[in-house]
């Protein structure tokens, strides 16, 4: 396994470049990215495109003695551009000292880091050269077909591996490796002039979601489902608008822990969010059911792994929220002060040309005494009807009563401050104890202390790795997380399913 | 040598076991970007400082003699790491007969792309001028009486350089000053432009989309629910554009049968709206933010009708998917004000909103997650402004639904024109819940 880092042995760069803000009488943070990716996508039986890229970066932030911050970013960077860029962050900095603009100055006082993290992957970046990559890829789109029913395939593979080093004056000096991959398919059905999409997905850090057997199974198997989907959705009615006792996935619940809560618990927005008071976290008050507990930490193998903010500090778990009352914000050492949290190290950013915010990385939402399930039973063994079963078995579907089960995220928003949220899902079923009917899902939307005060009962043990990538402030970065296999919302006029009355 | 020089001769020189280059289309750029931004009302914070940006990079297409294609991104760095990037390329190469097209040279249309005083300031020789554009907008919130701004400008300075084995060789210099802000998270918006905005053009802009603000603070009594009057908001009626019908007219989307139409529909000119809608590309305008003057394939900007008298015509192509299709490729603009719709029926923002309960829509939750294919929409419209008779209401909160290919046919659609928008409003009947 190859442990070594793309900016090893560089010390003699840092070094000049940290000599030279400090000789300025100014703090600096350099934050080295290294990313290389390869990716192949097939359209049907073609192989539509290889990919492969590869780029290096450093951003520099420097804080002046009073706080204030310039920001500069180069490529290529070797001694005369850091430099470059180190005199225009110094420049920038004192510019807006200058000016009067906003002073951070808990930096500048903030402990020191050092540390190194190097993820176990089943397979190394180079286990696999493109041309194995291109074949592996197409047979496995040639499999995907087989399960297709006619529909049009897009199958996608992608891995990356990126290299970070963030050094800090005053010692902090962190070096880490972020290794993800990932397969997706996408199906389009079509009859009529009427067409419409599904997809599955899974992630993973190696070649191994590609190539394992038993990758490929689960995969193979999602896309059959899906492409199975597709089809009966064709055909499928819009339900009504309407509030009702609401089941999701884990995945729909990891959006909500995500949209609705993780987004709302960030350090830099308390001044406008329903978790803050005059910009202050609201810590220790009750804000949804007692059962409910939230959590986000960075998890070695995760698709959101990032095992250091983009300060250089450890990042660390964080308990948002511990049985319904608000514990800790998701909190970098720039607000943590401001907002009355400790810090936990939780920003991020997309690339070395952007700057960290915080954010959340593996977010997950657990709900006391969970209904347990069979045993041994995976998320991908469900049907609609056994989920059904399950309801009934545990006294949540009772004669007479329905349940309207959301599957599939296909992403979501929030508005922290006005508490508002929205998740789309592939389908929607009705469960009642007669029969289980398809429609088409209208949106999922309400008021995010209406949907965690309605969190009922979760059903099957956690699951963790539902994938997507967080957009806030325009910075695309990778997100994940989950919940039990399935978590009930009771019904509530404050969340509802959109669509026609 | 220069960083394009140095790719332009990597990529032609390349050589692996008997296989070499035989044609490559290159699309390179280097920037320089400049941003400052407002984060809940504190100017140039850590999350928003006063940065510069300074970048290059691009991608390639590669023909091979064996017959084969690769292709890949690259940014600037050491000579060891692009010839890694090529050889990987290289391996991975693939049967893509389609693709193996390198414009040879053609006229170029001249198109005023580059503002000098846009440049000095992404290059930070004119550092008042981002400042200048928030503080104006700080002005614009203090009027509002808006508890929180966030917000942002950014001046970018872009030189292009376009090059084939077949003889294209083309390269621009652009600029862009943009910014975008927005007031307690009720209302937001953004401009783009490629040169300065004019002295009081930054605080007439915001104070046109900050017009309903006051309005949006106060929930309006008795919210209209079922069919429903609604104007969209021309940032809105983008999305609803952008999404459902652009999305939907990708060549590569058409190709491959993951659009809502197929390629029979532009070979028959299939009537799918209304009969006075039109769409047609708009490259070519001087100093627009949708101009440009030549793709990164080596595609010269021309104007292209799209969809004329409800019916459809072409997708936008580029050169694999154009041959794959057996049509012309059609350069897509990247942004809104290269595409013109057109609508013969028309009103002024006004007009549109004097009848009996309409709602305005600001803005809308969940577009992204919107099956494009189908067409059908569900959103949340948490910020929209009930109005009666020319008069706002107040806020009202539901959910938006319908099927916008319905709406584009629908007898209900109009134009809206809103000022300093090149893109209309529309106004349509939705499902509101």
């Amino acid at each position: 396994m190859d442990d070594r880092l793309a900016f090893d042995g560089m010390d003699e760069l840092t070094g000049a470049l940290l000599r030279r803000i400090e000789e300025q009488g100014a703090h600096g943070v350099l934050r080295f990215e290294d990313v290389r990716s390869r990716s192949v996508s097939v359209e049907g039986l073609r192989v539509d495109a290889v990919d492969a890229s590869a780029a290096r970066g450093l951003g520099i932030q420097v804080f002046t003695p009073a706080g204030h911050c310039g920001f500069a970013a180069v490529d290529d960077p070797d001694l005369p551009r850091g430099l470059i860029a180190a005199d225009r962050a110094v420049l920038f900095a004192r510019a807006a000292e200058r000016a009067g603009l906003e002073a951070m100055p808990a930096i500048l006082s903030a402990p020191s880091t050092t540390g190194r993290a190097v993820p176990r992957v089943r397979s190394g970046f180079d286990a696999m050269r493109p041309g194995e990559i291109r074949d592996e890829t197409l047979a496995l789109a040639r499999e995907v077909g087989e399960v297709a029913g006619g529909h049009s395939v897009r199958l996608s593979f992608f891995i990356l591996r990126s290299d970070w080093r963030i050094v800090r004056s005053g010692g902090t000096d962190v070096s880490f490796r972020i290794p993800r991959s990932g397969l997706s398919v996408l199906f389009t059905a079509r009859r009529d002039g009427e067409a419409v999409r599904t997809s599955a997905g899974a992630t993973g850090t190696s070649f191994e979601v590609l190539r394992s057997p038993e990758e490929r199974r689960r995969f193979l198997h999602r896309s059959a489902l899906a492409a199975d989907l597709a089809g009966r959705l064709l055909d499928a009615p819009a339900y009504p608008a309407g509030s009702y006792p609401i089941l999701i996935d884990y995945a729909l619940a990891k959006g909500l822990a995500h949209e609705a809560f993780g987004h709302a618990a960030e350090s830099d927005g308390l001044d406008a969010s329903i978790l803050g008071r005059d910009g202050r976290f609201r810590h220790g008050e009750t804000f949804g059911s007692a059962n409910v507990t939230i959590i986000d930490e960075s998890i070695e193998g995760d698709n959101a792994y990032q095992p250091f903010g983009g300060n250089g500090g450890e990042r660390r778990r964080a308990v948002i929220l511990e049985r319904g009352v608000l514990r800790e914000a998701l909190a970098d050492l720039h607000t943590a002060g401001r907002a009355g949290t400790p810090v936990t190290g939780a920003e991020r950013q997309s690339s070395f040309a952007e700057v960290p915010i915080p954010r959340m990385s593996n977010i997950r939402m657990e709900v006391a005494d969970a209904v347990p399930g069979p045993a041994g039973r995976e998320f991908d063994d469900w049907t609609p009807e056994s989920v059904r079963d399950l309801l009934r078995e545990s006294g949540d579907l009772v004669d007479g009563g329905k349940v309207v089960f959301l599957s599939g995220y296909r992403g979501g928003q929030v508005n922290p401050a006005l508490g508002d949220f929205v998740f789309h899902s592939t389908a929607l079923y009705e469960l009642t104890p007669e029969a289980v009917r398809l429609f088409r899902p209208g949106i999922f939307c309400g008021r995010i202390e209406a949907a965690l005060h309605s969190i009922r009962r979760g059903y099957g043990p956690l699951r963790l790795d539902a994938a997507g990538t967080c957009g806030k402030a325009g910075q695309g970065v990778p997100s994940s997380g989950g919940s039990h296999h399935f978590v009930l919302l009771s019904e509530n006029p404050a969340v509802r399913i959109g669509g026609r009355a | 040598m220069s960083f394009f020089e140095e790719v332009e001769r990597e990529v032609r020189d390349f050589r692996q076991g008997g296989v070499a280059t035989s044609g490559f289309r290159l699309s390179l750029a280097e920037s320089v970007v400049s941003e400052l931004g407002v984060e809940r009302n504190r100017i140039g914070s850590a999350y928003a400082p006063l940065s510069v940006k300074e970048l290059a990079g691009g991608s390639f297409t590669i023909g091979w003699s064996d017959g084969r294609m690769s292709s890949g991104s690259l940014s600037r760095g050491p000579k060891d790491a692009l010839r890694d990037v090529l050889l990987s390329a290289f391996e991975g190469r693939y049967d893509d007969p389609e693709d193996a097209i390198f414009p040879a040279p053609a006229a170029v249309p001249e198109v005023v792309l580059f503002s000098p005083e846009a440049a000095a300031a992404a290059r930070g020789q004119a550092p008042d001028i981002l400042p200048g554009i928030l503080s104006a907008l700080a002005g614009v919130r203090e009027r509002c009486a808006a508890r929180i701004m966030d917000a942002s400008a950014q001046a970018a300075v872009v030189r292009r350089r376009v090059v084939t084995s077949g003889g294209f060789r083309a390269e621009s210099e652009s600029t862009a000053v943009s910014f975008g802000f927005a007031l307690d998270s009720l209302v937001g918006d953004g401009f783009s432009r490629r040169g300065l905005f004019a002295p009081g053009d930054v605080e007439k802009l915001a104070s046109l989309t900050a017009a309903d603000f006051e309005a949006l603070r106060h929930t309006a009594a008795g919210a209209p629910r079922g069919r429903t009057p609604v104007v969209l908001h021309p940032r809105v009626a983008e999305q609803f554009l952008r999404t459902f019908l652009l999305a939907n007219l990708s060549g590569g989307a058409v190709a491959n049968g993951r659009s809502r139409f197929v390629a029979a529909d532009f070979r028959d000119r299939r009537r799918c709206f209304r009969e006075d809608f039109s769409l047609r590309t708009s490259p070519l305008s001087p100093l627009s933010p949708g101009s440009f003057r030549f793709t990164e394939e080596g595609v010269p900007a021309r104007e292209v009708l799209l969809v004329e008298k409800g019916c459809v015509l072409t997708p936008l192509l580029g050169l694999k998917h154009g041959r794959k299709l057996g049509m012309e490729p059609v350069p897509s603009p990247s942004a809104i004000e290269g595409f013109v719709f057109g609508l013969a029926s028309r009103a002024g923002r006004e007009e549109s909103l004097s009848g009996s309960r309409t709602l305005l829509v600001h803005s809308v939750l969940g577009m992204h997650t919107q099956d494009h294919v189908r067409g059908e929409y569900s959103l949340l419209c948490p910020q929209g402004v009930l109005y009666e008779e020319g008069r706002p209401l107040g806020r009202v909160t539901g959910t938006l639904n319908g099927s916008f290919f319905e709406d584009l046919r629908s007898e209900a659609l109009c134009a809206v024109e809103f000022p300093g928008f090149a893109c209309p409003g529309l106004a349509l009947t939705a499902e509101l819940s």
